[in-house]
């Protein structure tokens, strides 16, 4: 058992040095605990104009529907959240990278959407958030008549 | 120019993992939010252990805020040989993967009878 020991701290060491050599190579790697940027926070977001909609996705890992709520007033766009710690229980730790966080980010939207027709999917840990522009701001193509 | 983009955004990033041990197994549980079953690859080969996850995320519209961008996940551990490779199993859900290691069982020590000669 010792001997086993042995070679799982050599699994730790070497998961370390890789560790550090990725977060050489990609200074953009996400590390929890880190400090958050001023203008991020948790969830980090990728919003998107679709031209009819916004099109909102964040990465969610872990995160179950029943733990999360999505809710627009107005234009402002709500995420709040939690996700649970899911430590096995008879095991011992060796390295927890993924901690339990509880989150709350809105987004106040470029334009009006129509509450009526939005959507929110949890897929994959990665949550949708589709919402169409209200009518009188969509996109609209003006049909030429020749005079 | 759109060529070089796609490369940036192909570049991975490592997975954040928890790693767990009992008698019977170690546990890895990883993070690959946006990955499903057909795009994650567990490889064990010789000592090591790799995960590799594609995100198949198309574009859409266009970008308003760029926090971050969805790249593909690639992490390389190394592994005991008392892990049995071929009972390796893994799940997949909610962008969460647990993956089960288990441990080959305890060899007996084995008695080596003397004989007078």
């Amino acid at each position: 058992m010792f001997g086993y020991r042995n070679d799982f701290d050599r699994t730790l060491a070497i998961m370390d040095q890789l560790r550090r050599r990725m977060d050489r190579a990609f200074d953009d790697v996400d590390r929890s605990g880190a400090p958050e940027p001023a203008t991020g926070g948790v969830p980090r977001v990728r919003f998107h104009d679709t031209g009819n909609a916004f099109v909102l996705k964040a990465d969610l890992p872990g995160v179950r529907e029943a733990d999360l709520s999505v809710s627009l007033e107005q234009d402002v766009l709500t995420l709040a959240g939690q996700r649970r710690g899911d430590a096995p229980e008879g095991y011992a730790a060796y390295r927890q990278e993924r901690a339990p966080f509880r989150f709350s980010r809105s987004f106040a939207l470029p334009t009006k959407v129509d509450p009526e027709k939005t959507s929110a999917v949890l897929e994959h840990g990665v949550l949708t958030v589709t919402l169409e522009k209200a009518a009188e701001v969509k996109p609209r193509q003006i049909a030429v008549r020749v005079g | 120019m759109a060529r070089e983009i796609q490369s940036q955004e192909r570049h991975p990033t490592a997975p954040l993992v928890d790693v767990y041990e009992n008698d019977k197994e170690i546990l890895l549980i990883a993070d690959l939010p946006g990955v499903s079953k057909d795009s994650l690859t567990i490889r064990a080969d010789g000592d090591t252990l790799t995960l590799e996850a594609r995100r198949a995320e198309v574009p859409i519209g266009t970008p308003l805020t760029r926090e971050f961008q969805t790249q593909d996940f690639s992490r390389t551990f190394g592994i005991s040989p008392s892990i049995d490779r071929d009972r390796i199993e893994a799940k997949l859900e909610g962008g969460v993967l647990h993956l089960h290691l288990p441990k080959r069982a305890p060899v007996t020590p084995r008695k080596i009878p003397v004989r007078v000669g």
